[in-house]
This record gives structure tokens, C-alpha cells and sequence, in this order.
């Protein structure tokens, strides 16, 4: 696939060949515009933090290519206006989409990908996208489930020796690949999964979104400790303020400050007057990732931006960390974070119900979700 | 003719007054970002001498030519605190935008550079006046700034757009962008200002800089587990560069001819801000998790003496 192109190619040629690194400003010429595709799902309130973030992350992105005569633009497309969602983007030749957001956002993604256009997932956590549905062509920011329950376990577990788990479920399919990743995490770390509830240290959610409230209720009204309850994703943290319990395992959090995430946290609010979600960091993180392709690769296809992906390249996503995709998945190494209630005479002025806890990953950011070894997809050697 | 003459010697006078009034061997300032104060520490004996509060959250830190004045960046006060150096006390403040951070002295004392990180810009502030003189565009999220022995040129970071905005001080604009790794930090130039080194920490490592030509000609990888590289200083000799890595607790000294890292020297935790004494023999470090400072023969090449100082040094500035 040709990235949406217009300028001088010879320019950028040449550009490629002197590197990277020695990029200096040029001024006065024609700018190389670059498209990049954004799907949005059909809930209006997981549109709004996709598309917010990938505005900022254009900006930012932005901010960078156009001191060297590049630029990229957005074009949207919303989900359920029939046939495919990104392949229209990607027939009017978007150098990448980005989506996955949403029920059947993520098949809908991976097509786009196997049809040849490098995709970026901001939305789906499923492990199985990173194993037997794994495309080459595919590249997700967005933490798995394994990961989630994996950051909950190294707290849990390995820091504060709560080694006895027990797994609510509901039956639902999202359900049962958290009580999978459950207990994968928590074997390799020396706990039990119990069925004993009562007997356990830990009650872990492996439920849908839409049964967390509930399913957390339950566990409050049987007598269980709100920071003996765990559970994966931002779902918890649309409980009402004075219910709020559990402890959540997120991949970005609105009240991060170390790393510049306060500078990050504060553009966002700045602009849009909302907290910046997982999906907003991840639309943003996307954009930045191609805008720094283009500019320092040089990257102008779809298969200049997978090489430059699959090189490492060390980014900068206000984690403190040098974020890579993993060559064997495509998954993004990130440390994760965990939040949990915050005292209510606590919850004044800015701070919400939910405070940052922990943040977990690391220097071994390889020890949340799939290894290589176990992983069922194959891209690296 | 005899006027300058007069007036050249009435300034030469007034700079050995200056020394006097310092002291003959170096003082050197740590700002503690946590315990809101400035730590003083006298070279010749690597004893803290004083302690000066200056306000809430100091970090970027900076001395006069002359070595009468102290300049500290107050990321809560959103000034600049401008402490006298015989007095140790604080004799003004200058607005500098919201949570200064970095700024860099002219080498004639008469501005401040200072990168305003949520304003994506640069402002020249008059050290006479404490007003600002000038507002410059630079990159995402500015933080280091440097300026070039000659003061002709301002290398401005720019964390979020990987970049280092080369700011003309008399035209007072940007004239130039170089793309260097990931999340730069600090910047510094050789004494001939032919080079100029550049931290990058997410990237790990250092990109080297051809001044006149505005392009990287190295980037040196700093081999250890997440380096995160911050403060940078150059020997006065300019054989040596050396960098604090704040993420693997060390530093790296860089052969400046060789491009090279000749060695690392273990610190304390969280090494952060440099400063190195003008005849180039002991270099400090602020370690900002052990709250010390690290002494460094720099001809050894080993840690000499470590000084308890406030809470999270961060900045570290060497007077006369």
C-alpha cells in the first residue's frame, strides 16, 4: 500500500538517505502529506476519547513533521455506516488506520491489515489477536488481557503476598479470557486459583464491562475488602464515587504525572476539557508512532512503516520507558498501572475517586503478557 | 578611548572584588527540588557551608559569571529566584511562566534563557530588569537549554518532538531544527563550540552535534539497561564529556575525539544534574533518590567523597 503522497519523492529520497539523525530544519517547500485513517465505533462515548486522541496525537505528530516539510492528516470513518470499517480509508490510501475500538472493531482492523494496510490498535485487548489471529500487518498499542492481569498479579502477588485468588465470572467470552489469563499469571507466580471464595485474598472480575458494577456490588455486599477486588481495564472506574472499590489494572490513567505524563495529561485537559482515557493515550500514541516514522525513516508506505515498527524504535510514550513492539506479536511493551479508591475526604478539587497506586513493568517490561516462547504467533525468527 | 580604559580596569576590579567576596576556592550550589532549598558546598573541603531556602520546588539551577548571583528555577512560584551569593539570601524574583524548570546564563551575565515547557516557547529575560526581552517558538515540551561559549547561539530540548531548536541570540529566533533521539534532555557545548552534546532518555544515548553545520554526526548508545541519560557537562580541556544516567545510577565519560564511551563511574541513585569545577578536576553529581551529592576526581575517575544534601537534588551549579 502507497501512502497518500503529494510533494516532491525525489525530496524525500534524498531526505532517507541522509538519516535520521541528521535531519535539520528546511525551510520553504512543498509539504509531503500523509493520510492516516481513524475508525470510529458506533458508542458515541468511545468515539469522542478515539477521536480526541488522535487529534492531539496529530497535533503532536505535527508538531514534529511540519519542521521538516512533512504532515500528516486524518481522515474518519464511523463504524456501522456499512461494509467494512477501514477499507474504504484504506482504499483512499491511508498510509495506516487506526481503530479497534468497539464490538467487532478489532476483526474489522486485522481485514484491513491482512488487505495490506498497517493498522494500529487502540481498542481491543484480546490475547487472541496477538496469537492465532495475528496479522503481520498489525500493530496494537493497546495492553492485552494478559498484561492487565499479569501487572495486577506482580502487585498482588509478588509485592504484597496476596497469592490466593478467586475468579467471579459471568460466562461471557470476555469473561472466560480473563479467568484464563488468571490463572496462567497466577501459576507461573506461585498462587492458587481457589474456588472458595471466602477463603481467597484476592476476588478477581473476569466479567464483561457491562457486569463489573454489579459483579463488584456482589462482592461488597458478601463483605469483601474493596482493595481485595481486582479487575481488568477502565470499567471499574465508571462506578459512582461513593461505590467505587476494586483495584484496576490500566494502561494509562488521567492523574499520571512522572515521566511528562502530567505535561500529556494536562494538553489533553487543556483542550478538551475531559480526562485523557486508555483509548485517548492509545489514538495518540498511534498518531505520534507514524509521525515519527515519517520523519525519521522516512517512511511513506505501508511497508517502510512496518520496517520502521519492527525495528524498535525506542518511543516515547510518557511512561519513563523506551516503548517497543514486540517483534514476535506486535504487541507495545508499556508498563501498566493500578489504581484503586481513594479515601473520600481525599476526593476534593481535581482528584477523582481512583488514585494510581502502582505502576508495574519496569525494566522487564517483557514479563507482562504473552513471552515469545508460549506466544502462538510467529512474525520474529 | 580612556574612558574604556578606566571603565576596564573599574571592571576588573570589580570582578576580583567578586572572587574575594567568594571565596578563592569554587562554591558549589545544589538545588534540592524537594526540601525547597539550595545546598552550598565548598570545593576545597566538599563540606556543605550553608543551606539556602529560595522556594517551592527549585530544580534548574545557574551562577553569574562573576559568581555573585545564583539564579533558581521555582517550578511552584512559576519564578526565577535571584539569590545574592555574598548575602545568601534571596534578592529577587523574575516571572518566568508556569513550573520553570531549565534555563541557561549568557556568558556576559546579562540574560537568562529560559525553556517554558507548557508554552512551547523560549523567553530571554534581562538580569538587570528581571523583564522579558523576547518569546521564542520552539518545540514540544522544551526543557534544556544551553548556550554557546561565544553566547551566539541557544540549543533548546523539546521532549515530545525529539528536537533542539538552535536559537540566533541577536536576530532572537529559532534558525535552525536538529531531530535527535528520543526525549532530549540537557545539552552542552564544547569550550570551542564546535560540538555540542545532547542527552536523549528514552533513546539511551547521546547525540553529537556539528555545531556550524546543524547536524548530528554521532549518536552514541550508552550500554546499560535503561540508562536514561540526563545531565551532561564538558571538561574545560574538552577532551571529556560526561553524562548522568539517571536510570543505571552512573556516569559515562565520553572521549570527545574518539566519540567514544571510555567508562562509567558508579554514583549514587538517580544521578541527575552536573556541574563541573572550572579547572576541571572534581566533578559533582546529584543524585536525586540517595539525596547526595557524588565528588568525582575527574582525573581518577572515581567518586572521592559523597555529601548528604537536601531532598531530591536535582541541579547542581559551580560558582567561583
Amino acid at each position: 500500500m502507497t501512502g497518500h503522497r503529494v510533494g516532491r519523492r525525489a525530496f524525500l529520497g534524498s531526505l532517507a538517505a541522509v538519516g535520521w539523525t541528521a535531519l535539520t530544519l528546511r525551510a520553504a517547500r512543498a509539504e509531503d502529506v500523509f493520510t492516516v485513517g481513524v475508525v470510529l465505533p458506533a458508542d458515541a462515548g468511545k468515539a469522542t476519547e478515539l477521536s480526541r486522541g488522535a487529534a492531539l496525537g496529530l497535533d503532536d505528530a505535527n508538531a514534529l513533521a511540519t519542521l521538516f516539510g512533512k504532515r500528516l492528516r486524518l481522515e474518519t470513518e464511523a463504524a456501522g455506516a456499512g461494509g467494512q470499517p477501514g477499507r474504504a480509508l484504506a482504499r483512499a490510501g491511508a498510509l495506516a488506520v487506526v481503530g479497534g475500538v468497539g464490538p467487532g472493531g478489532s476483526e474489522a482492523l486485522l481485514q484491513v491489515a491482512a488487505d495490506g494496510t498497517p493498522v494500529f490498535n487502540v481498542g481491543a485487548s484480546d490475547d487472541r489477536l496477538r496469537n492465532e489471529g495475528c496479522e503481520r500487518r498489525a500493530f496494537h498499542v493497546m495492553p492485552t488481557v494478559s498484561m492487565y492481569v499479569d501487572a495486577l498479579a506482580q502487585l498482588l502477588i509478588e509485592q504484597r503476598k496476596l497469592s490466593s485468588w478467586s475468579v467471579a465470572g459471568d460466562g461471557s467470552p470476555r469473561g472466560a479470557e480473563i479467568e484464563a489469563a488468571v490463572r496462567r499469571s497466577v501459576a507461573r507466580r506461585g498462587g492458587t486459583v481457589t474456588a472458595d471464595a471466602a477463603a481467597s485474598d484476592v476476588v478477581l472480575l473476569a466479567v464483561d464491562d457491562r457486569g463489573v458494577d454489579a459483579t463488584v456490588g456482589r462482592a461488597i455486599a458478601e463483605g469483601r475488602r474493596p482493595d481485595r477486588i481486582a479487575g481488568v481495564g477502565e470499567a471499574g472506574l465508571r462506578l459512582p464515587a461513593e461505590r467505587a472499590a476494586g483495584l484496576w489494572a490500566l494502561g494509562w490513567h488521567h492523574e499520571l504525572e512522572r515521566f511528562s505524563a502530567r505535561e500529556l495529561n494536562g494538553r489533553f485537559r487543556r483542550r478538551f476539557n475531559a480526562p485523557m482515557t486508555e483509548v485517548s493515550w492509545g489514538a495518540w500514541a498511534a498518531l505520534k508512532l507514524v509521525g515519527e516514522a515519517v520523519v525519521r525513516a522516512g517512511a511513506g508506505d505501508g511497508a517502510a512503516l512496518v520496517a520502521f515498527m519492527e525495528s524498535a524504535p525506542p518511543f516515547d510514550g510518557h511512561k519513563g520507558e523506551a516503548l517497543t513492539f514486540r517483534r514476535w506479536d506486535h504487541q507495545l511493551r508499556q508498563p501498566l498501572y493500578v489504581v484503586g479508591p481513594r479515601k473520600r475526604e481525599d476526593v476534593v478539587g481535581p482528584l477523582g475517586p481512583f488514585a494510581v497506586l502502582a505502576d508495574v513493568g519496569g525494566k522487564n517490561l517483557d514479563a507482562l503478557g504473552t513471552a515469545m516462547a508460549e506466544s502462538r504467533c510467529r512474525f520474529a525468527p | 578611548m580612556t574612558l574604556c580604559r578606566v571603565g576596564g580596569a573599574l571592571l576588573s576590579l570589580a570582578a576580583l572584588g567578586a572572587a574575594a567576596t567568594a571565596g578563592a576556592e569554587p562554591l558549589v550550589y545544589v538545588s534540592n527540588e524537594r526540601s525547597n532549598n539550595v545546598t552550598v558546598i565548598d570545593a576545597a573541603s566538599d563540606k556543605v557551608v550553608a543551606t539556602i531556602p529560595v522556594g517551592n520546588r527549585p530544580r534548574g539551577i545557574g551562577v553569574s559569571p562573576d559568581g555573585r548571583t545564583i539564579y533558581v528555577a521555582l517550578g511552584h512560584d512559576n519564578t526565577i529566584a535571584v539569590v545574592d551569593a555574598a548575602s545568601r539570601a534571596v534578592k529577587a524574583r523574575f516571572a518566568a511562566g508556569t513550573d520553570p524548570e531549565a534555563f541557561a546564563v549568557s556568558p556576559d551575565g546579562a540574560r537568562l534563557y529560559v525553556s517554558n515547557e507548557d508554552a512551547n516557547t523560549a523567553s530571554v529575560i534581562d538580569t538587570k530588569t528581571g523583564k522579558v526581552l523576547a518569546t521564542i517558538p520552539v518545540g514540544t515540551e522544551p526543557e534544556g537549554v544551553a548556550v554557546s561559549p561565544d553566547g551566539r547561539l541557544v540549543y533548546v530540548t523539546a521532549e515530545t518532538t525529539h528536537t533542539i531548536s538552535v536559537i540566533d541570540t541577536s536576530a532572537l529566533k529559532t534558525v535552525a531544527t536538529i531531530l535527535v533521539g528520543s526525549r532530549p534532555r540537557e545539552s552542552t557545548f564544547t569550550p570551542d563550540g564546535q560540538r555540542a552534546f545532547v542527552t536523549a532518555e528514552i533513546a539511551g544515548s547521546v547525540s553529537v552535534i556539528d555545531v556550524a553545520k546543524n547536524t548530528v554526526v554521532a549518536t552514541l548508545k550508552l550500554d546499560r539497561p535503561a540508562p536514561k541519560p540526563k545531565g551532561v557537562v564538558v571538561h574545560p580541556s574538552g577532551q571529556w564529556a560526561y553524562v548522568a544516567n539517571g536510570g543505571s545510577n552512573d556516569v559515562a565519560v565520553i572521549d570527545v575525539q574518539a566519540l567514544k564511551v571510555a567508562a562509567f563511574i558508579p554514583v549514587g541513585t538517580r544521578p541527575w544534574g552536573l556541574g563541573i569545577t572550572r579547572d576541571g578536576k572534581k566533578l559533582y553529581v546529584a543524585n536525586g533518590v540517595s539525596e547526595s551529592v557524588s565528588v568525582i576526581d575527574t582525573a581518577s575517575q572515581k567518586v572521592v567523597a559523597t555529601i548528604p544534601v537536601g531532598k531530591a537534588p536535582w541541579g547542581v551549579a559551580v560558582g567561583r
